[in-house]
């Protein structure tokens, strides 16, 4: 479940990007394939620590600024920035000094929350798809799906190498990462099913934040709607747990190396 | 006059009856309670001797048959140095009789309800059990009521208490030591555990943390278990408080170590799980459907009740887009003449709620009824009506508050914590009150309950560690115990 | 330190506190296009202490431009108008479809309007927001039930903004009003 989470992180805030297209979802899952062989080299290769160090720190600092221009353009546009800063760094400081098995047994019950929300919100929206977004009638052009792949590789191949590295840091077994990895990516693909088949790729292309706007289409009668307030739960919870195993990663090799020449 | 009893350890009665009789009057001299009854047995071959106790304590019929009566009458035949040993074996009529020369112990026994008997003669004396001091009687506990199963309840003393537990557990598995803690009160703190079970690390570690008490007083379990817990400042118990003979019984089963003070009901039990705070002992008692459904409406209420006051500020303040129209309509034309701000109403509503609450707890029974009805009828429907607070605020802060009771074991936890989230969302939002959920929840996951994890293991997380948890699943899928335990298999081959 | 204590639970009260601006719900827009000049008329529920009820009123700007008619109705008042509770768009005869693109891109780009808001055409849409409402408390509210009436009667029109943001020419249904209320003329 920390894998399904870090996954999550800010991806799920924005995508599908800016340059999606009809292909989007196809080049989603060939970058999350080829993203499997570079989770296998960071579990086997040791040498590649160290660029993976320098991937977990722009990883957790673009979370960080992904997630707070969320918070002040979205949902307290009024706020100063620096109150939005401390409430934020107030839970990041916190987890970040907690141990590996409390940031494990937290991501078990807020990953199946975050988790039964997203399947939860896909079918209710579900009696608005439009099939039509997602058929393709011709055989897709290479580059047309290439450029798409490429477009993922900050949300889908980074974090996989980021936390290739983790499972390797705390010892995890192979299978229970992959199986983490799996579930995440299934979980975004799932987002932006939802808005791709909800708006179609032209418009969700052009909204800021796709997967908020097509939450809050969902009504139950007059009673409930827009339940995106709800999406901000997972967005925190996701952009706080990618941080914290991003700081933890590069806190745990500071930390052994200092040991070591000690 | 020393202050405690172990100024008086390593002194030994002389024999001299007169002298020990002063020496007793001088340490009792300020009780009025104390009495010496004098005893000259002249058949055979004659001695004298001193019945001393504290009147109340002991039961005088049985201290009349059993020690009095039968020194006068019976024939003495031994006239020697062991006539003490003499008269406990061949003349008490008593259960059990010590033979004590410490002036200490001699002086404890006196204290707890025991009666000494000095022989002129002999350096030995006789503690002879006739406790007879009243005690409450076996009654069903005000805050742990329930609708099926037992009912009776522990009660002040100590022994009685221990008795109540072996009837439910009749095993010479079970294992009960005792501790003299409060350096004046000297309580007597049993320590009860099923051997077979129980963490033997676990129980020399809190063994030696109770040794370590230094306290001039224990009147009650709280004092012992606030000093040993691992997080004294935390909102969360992080032991078990229970006055039901039949929960700390099912309790010891799960392999918990249970600590009982003489001079109180309450029963602590660790470790104890974040879950048993939801947890209820009909839960077992009825049918599973019924436990369950009891048990998820617990831990909803538990959500409820910290979560929705926020929730209401957050919305109605900051994200009025969030509520439907028409209900957005309904609050505003309710709050428009309200003079105060919504949280302002809110906090001063959850105070008003409390102090009816605490009143209601503290009022004599036939003032209480009368006193809710002022409270909640007349003030609310009084105040609604001068607009001085709004008819939804008392509604959201009232349905929290009953959600609330719905946990009397996590009162304290659930009023912080919803001014903590009330006021985290009139700052922030939507955003604060997440941020706090975030917390809270990273909060009870790193839970601590002396070594044991509170919330639950993830590397041993299965169906059987969840069978107990938010649901609770028919008895004969109750295969094992908690995972702290050193046996986990509850059925079958052990 | 309980001075300091006791300032800080003070501070909880100030949240709000004061004279809070009543809010203007907007309810309904209404789009109008003559004579080169946009009319923008947006109809608004607010509550009103001196009936203890609510009021409805309808503010209508005009501009050369949708944005400069959208700034002269949000001059009519000083209180703010809360868009999020709008649930139908109506826009007039006079608007083309480049000019309904316009609009739709207007209320995509506006945060606080949701893409499930409703377009519909009318003959004069600052009209149709000027008649009496029928059933509720004002026009937006009985069309928006007009068209949940239809959704339950499994007949939904598909005239949301994410459902007709990407057609070329969207078709609108057109409503109409008699005296016993509104009606579809042709979908």
């Amino acid at each position: 479940m920390l894998a399904v989470l870090f996954v999550l992180g800010e991806s799920i805030i924005n995508l599908p990007l800016k340059n999606a297209n009809k292909l989007t979802f196809l080049g989603f899952i060939i970058s999350f394939l080829l993203s499997l062989l570079v989770f296998y080299a960071v579990l086997r290769v040791d040498l590649l620590k160290y660029p993976v160090l320098f991937v977990a720190l722009y990883t957790a600092g673009n979370t960080f600024i992904t997630f707070l221009n969320f918070i002040s353009k979205n949902l307290l546009t009024k706020t100063q920035n620096i109150f939005i800063l401390i409430i934020f760094l107030l839970p990041l400081l916190y987890f970040c000094f907690k141990k590996q098995n409390e940031i494990l047994n937290f991501s078990l019950i807020s990953g199946l929350l975050c988790g039964g929300l997203i399947i939860f919100f896909f079918f209710a929206t579900f009696k608005d798809f439009n099939f039509e977004n997602i058929y393709i009638y011709s055989f897709p052009n290479i580059k047309n799906l290439f450029s798409q792949s490429v477009m993922y590789i900050k949300s889908v191949t980074l974090p996989i190498a980021v936390l290739a590295l983790y499972a390797k840091q705390i010892g995890a077994s192979k299978k229970s990462a992959f199986c983490g990895v799996l579930v995440g990516n299934l979980f975004l693909l799932i987002t932006i099913f939802n808005s791709i088949l909800l708006f179609g790729t032209t418009l969700s292309a052009k909204l800021l934040y796709p997967y908020g706007s097509a939450i809050s289409t969902v009504t139950f009668g007059n009673l409930f709607s827009r339940l995106d307030g709800f999406s901000y739960f997972i967005y925190f919870v996701s952009a706080v747990i990618k941080i914290a195993v991003c700081v933890n990663i590069i806190k745990y090799e500071i930390f052994t190396n200092k040991k070591d020449q000690v | 006059m020393a202050a405690t009893l172990k100024d008086y350890e390593n002194i030994f009665i002389t024999g001299k009856l007169e002298k020990d009789i002063e020496t007793f009057q001088q340490i009792f001299k300020n009780d009025v309670t104390f009495r010496i009854k004098r005893i000259t047995a002249r058949k055979g071959v004659g001695f004298n001797a001193a019945v001393l106790f504290i009147d109340g304590m002991v039961n005088t019929e049985q201290l009349h048959d059993a020690v009095i009566s039968p020194l006068v009458e019976m024939d003495v035949q031994n006239d020697s140095e062991n006539i003490a040993e003499y008269i406990e074996r061949q003349l008490l009529f008593a259960g059990t009789v010590k033979i004590q020369s410490d002036l200490s112990q001699i002086l404890e026994g006196i204290i707890y309800g025991e009666a000494a008997l000095l022989v002129d003669g002999s350096k030995n004396a006789l503690t002879v059990d006739v406790k007879g001091f009243k005690t409450r009687g076996i009654s069903e506990p005000e805050n742990e009521r329930i609708l099926q199963g037992p009912r009776e309840g522990f009660e002040e003393a100590g022994l009685l208490n221990l008795a109540m537990l072996r009837r439910k557990l009749q095993t010479p598995d079970l294992s009960i030591e005792m501790l003299k803690m409060g350096s004046r009160s000297g309580t007597r703190v049993f320590i009860c555990y099923l051997d077979t079970l129980i963490n033997q690390k676990a129980l020399k570690k809190l063994k030696e943390k109770l040794q370590k008490i230094d306290i001039d007083g224990v009147l009650d379990t709280n004092y012992i278990t606030e000093q040993i817990s691992p997080h004294p400042f935390s909102l969360f118990k992080t032991s078990g408080l229970t006055e039901r003979p039949d929960v700390v019984a099912a309790r010891l089963l799960e392999g918990r170590i249970a600590i009982m003070v003489d001079g109180t009901p309450m029963v602590a039990t660790i470790p104890y799980l974040f879950s048993e705070n939801f947890q209820s002992d009909e839960d077992y008692y009825q049918t599973f459907w019924m436990g369950t459904l009891g048990r998820i409406m617990r831990y909803f209420c538990f959500g409820l009740s910290i979560i929705l006051p926020a929730l209401f500020v957050a919305i109605t303040t900051l994200h009025p887009e969030y509520l439907p129209t028409s209900f957005l309509i309904t609050v505003m034309t309710l709050r428009s003449a309200v003079p105060f701000s919504i949280v302002g109403e809110t906090v001063g509503m959850i105070l008003i709620f409390e102090i009816l609450k605490e009143t209601g707890v503290r009022m004599p029974q036939n003032i209480g009824p009368a006193l809710s009805i002022v409270g909640g009828l007349v003030v609310g429907q009084a105040a609604v009506e001068a607009k001085i607070i709004s008819a939804p605020t008392l509604i959201i802060v009232a349905l929290s508050g009953i959600a609330g009771l719905m946990l009397p074991k996590l009162r304290a936890a659930v009023f912080f914590l919803r001014l903590i989230f009330l006021s985290l969302s009139a700052f922030f939002g939507l955003y604060g009150l997440f941020g706090g959920a975030i917390m809270l929840l990273m909060y009870i996951v790193s839970l601590n309950s002396y070594g044991e994890n509170a919330v639950l293991s993830l590397n041993r997380t299965n169906f059987q560690s969840l069978k107990d948890s938010l649901w609770r699943v028919p008895w004969q899928y109750m295969k094992t115990r908690p995972f702290f335990n050193k046996n986990l298999i509850r059925r079958g081959k052990k | 330190m309980k001075k300091i204590i006791v300032m800080l639970m003070l501070t909880l009260f100030l949240c709000g506190c004061g004279d809070k601006p009543q809010e203007y719900l907007v309810t309904a827009i209404g789009v109008d296009y003559e004579k080169a000049l946009y009319t923008v008329s947006f109809e608004a529920v607010v509550v009103n202490t001196e009936i203890n009820g609510q009021e409805r009123l309808v503010l209508t700007g005009q501009g050369r431009t949708l944005i400069k008619a959208i700034d002269e109705v949000k001059k009519q008042t000083t209180q703010p108008l809360l868009l999020s509770h709008c649930g139908v768009v109506a826009v007039g005869n006079g608007i083309s479809q480049q000019k309904l693109g316009g609009i739709m891109r207007y209320c995509k780009e506006e945060k606080d309007i949701t893409l499930s808001i409703r377009f519909l055409k009318t003959e004069n849409a600052a009209e149709l927001l000027k008649t009496e409402p029928i059933s509720s408390v004002s026009v937006g509210y009985d069309l928006m039930s007009l068209f949940d009436a239809q959704k339950q009667q499994n007949k939904d029109i598909k005239n949301r903004l994410f459902e007709i943001y990407e057609q070329l020419s969207p078709t609108l249904p057109t409503i109409k009003t008699n005296e016993t209320g509104y009606y579809f003329e042709k979908y």
